[in-house]
């Protein structure tokens, strides 16, 4: 990258040559002196400011001030329809939501169900990935890349109803418990005890979708002489693995640790579809699956409690900021900067 | 002769070794890719299916097949596809657009403030989407956009929360490209739009290739925003979820074949793009 650094546009470069020999030659006025230079590079730049402008435009209207009112208001009793935008301000909504069992259980159930679900989803297709690398024909590997990816034509709403079959009283999972002698006969998903484990284990064999290829674009990334030279030097196939494609997929890895754990945090989409169909019972959901995020969503749209909607979603908030931070620090992840 | 019998036998034998491991990973391949592939084929089964036969059949597939409860489907959802493409086409297409130069000003001009608005952009991948959900709706409101039950509501958000993932992405990209060929074009004066539009944007081809593949299935797949924002005229997914699952919850081979439908446009994008989303995959290098 620093490579690139040197290579400025020339034009540019002379610019702030010009500037500084300019700044040095009147150095009495020297603030005005560098305003100035300031004003003529951002007109000259006027282009990009141009080309970033529909970004920044959205971007602060609709991904910046959203969540700071969200947070303002989430010290009111905004409630949804009230006509009169009266707001007293005051913490009552953050010590209501600290005596609420309902919202503390909802965060023990969304690590029960989040943290197997991430940890799976970085594990597994890592080693599916490993798997498709060491196949020798590359036809067949081909193939296989294209059915990897095969899921991702079905909305993922239908891969939780299709797994809602397998779980039903009828349905397949009894079935095969059947073959092997268990006569079990419940329903998988409307069962206190069995819910969890249920909504985890939904979309075994977890092989499918994108993360398999990007952690195939990382292990094609790896030198072909240097996997030649380890197995030149007779390494075994663990081996490979473990010291030299492990530490070249750390990249790989933190990226879906940083993401799936912010997703983690708010992810209610499992509760609404469950809830939609009435596949599952009101109970299960509001009890044995509720997450923060599930509970934001009905006490804003079902209750109308929009303030304290706000409220649970500022915690949640704090937390993945605060779970990000320490993500960061302990990676050291320093990709989101420009050279 | 009896030297080269030998060493023939050597080499089937070394053959033989190096064989018997790759045939045992096929098989394991295989088989986990028949597991994940499973529930989908179901579905495809049981969407042509004679209703009587489904329910001492669902679990394997039968003969005869029948389209009948296909077309109903395709009656019921045809209008939440259509919403659906429309969002794709008008959505997704201004979300490329967006990030694309946005990317491609960050990654090769240079203009004060390029660091800290880059930043600024970034760290909303960073930001959970939850905080802004009900905000947002009221947004939205205020701008009376879901009174109309406005198409719009769905595509505004693609335009402006939507391509800060593409500018992560195509930023990384755009960087790549050696900075001699912009120089170049520069001093046969060509401008920075040309520049964009003409060099950047051709190298850059399989990539966006999958940022639009994401984007479009992204469209697909979400249902939240959809179900809060929206009254009838839903995306397929949050059609599903609110109106057709719940309607059809007594019919299962109906709900299977509306399932079958609403994949139908993304069946044919994969067969299309295919290639192309998985080349710009593997040559992204997605990380952190």
């Amino acid at each position: 990258m620093t490579e690139q650094n040197s290579n400025l546009p020339v034009q540019q470069a002379e610019d702030g040559a010009a500037g500084a020999a300019a700044a040095a030659a009147q150095g009495r006025s020297g603030f005005k002196n560098k305003a100035k230079i300031l004003a003529g590079k951002i007109w000259k730049a006027r282009m990009a400011y141009l080309f970033l402008a529909p970004l920044m435009i959205g971007v602060l209207c609709f991904c910046y001030y959203p969540p700071i009112l969200a947070i303002v208001r989430s010290f009111t009793g905004w409630q949804i329809g009230a006509s009169s935008p009266n707001y007293t301000y005051s913490f009552d909504n953050y010590i209501r939501l600290f005596q609420d069992s309902v919202f503390l259980d909802s965060i023990w159930n969304m690590l029960y169900i989040n943290i197997p679900k991430l940890i799976i989803g970085i594990v597994v297709p890592l080693i599916f990935a490993e798997m498709l690398f060491w196949v020798k024909r590359k036809k067949l590997s081909a193939v296989y890349r294209v059915m990897v990816l095969l899921p991702i034509i079905t909305p993922g709403v239908i891969g939780t109803y299709l797994w809602t079959y397998i779980y039903r009283t009828d349905g397949l999972l009894n079935g095969l418990l059947g073959l092997f002698g268990a006569d079990v006969n419940i329903s998988w998903l409307n069962n206190a005890a069995t819910v969890i484990p249920a909504i985890i284990f939904m979309g075994f064999p977890w092989i499918g979708g994108t993360s398999v290829l990007i952690y195939m674009s990382g292990l094609m990334s790896i030198p072909v002489e240097v996997g030649e030279a380890a197995k030149l030097d007779g390494a075994r196939t663990m081996r490979v693995i473990w010291s030299l494609h492990l530490p070249s997929l750390m990249g790989q890895i933190r990226y879906f640790l940083v993401f799936g754990l912010i997703g983690a945090f708010q992810d209610y989409g499992i509760q609404v579809v469950l809830s939609g169909a009435g596949t599952v019972q009101r109970d299960i959901i509001n009890s044995a699956i509720m997450v923060p995020g599930y509970y934001m969503y009905t006490q804003a749209f079902s209750e109308g409690n929009l303030g304290y909607a706000c409220a649970i979603g500022t915690i949640i908030f704090l937390f993945v900021m605060i779970i990000t931070a320490i993500t960061f620090k302990v990676f050291n992840a320093q990709k989101f900067e420009l050279d | 002769m009896q030297t080269e019998t030998v060493r023939r036998k050597k080499i089937s034998a070394d053959r033989v070794r190096q064989i018997i491991p790759q045939v045992i990973l096929n098989i394991c391949i295989c088989f986990l890719l028949f597991l994940m592939l499973y529930p989908l084929a179901m579905a495809i089964w049981n969407a042509l299916k004679i209703d009587y036969l489904f329910e001492n059949t669902k679990w394997y597939p039968t003969l005869p097949l029948v389209v009948t409860n296909l077309i109903d489907a395709f009656g019921l959802l045809d209008s939440y596809i259509l919403n659906t493409v429309e969002v794709g086409i008008f959505g997704g297409g201004g979300l490329i657009i967006i990030a694309s130069i946005s990317a491609y000003t960050f990654a090769k001009m240079r203009f004060p403030g390029r660091k800290a608005m880059y930043a600024m952009v970034i760290a909303l991948l960073m930001m959970p989407g939850i905080l802004t959900l009900i905000p947002q709706l009221m947004i939205y409101r205020g701008l009376g956009l879901t009174k109309s039950d406005s198409i719009f509501s769905l595509i505004l958000p693609l335009w402006t929360s939507g391509p800060i993932f593409g500018v992560f992405l195509l930023t990384s990209f755009f960087r790549g490209i050696p900075n001699d060929i912009f120089e170049a074009a520069k001093i046969d004066g060509a401008g920075d739009f040309v520049c964009y539009f003409r060099i950047a944007l051709p190298i850059c081809m399989p990539i966006m290739g999958t940022l639009a593949i994401m984007t479009l299935v992204n469209i697909w797949n979400d249902y939240l925003w959809p179900m809060t924002v929206m009254e009838d005229r839903l995306t397929i997914a949050a059609a599903l979820v609110r109106v057709y699952t719940s309607e059809h919850s007594s019919n299962t081979t109906m709900q299977f074949a509306g399932y079958l439908v609403s994949a139908i446009p993304l069946i044919v994008l994969f067969v299309v793009a295919n290639k192309y989303y998985i080349e710009g995959l593997i040559g992204s290098s997605i990380k952190l």
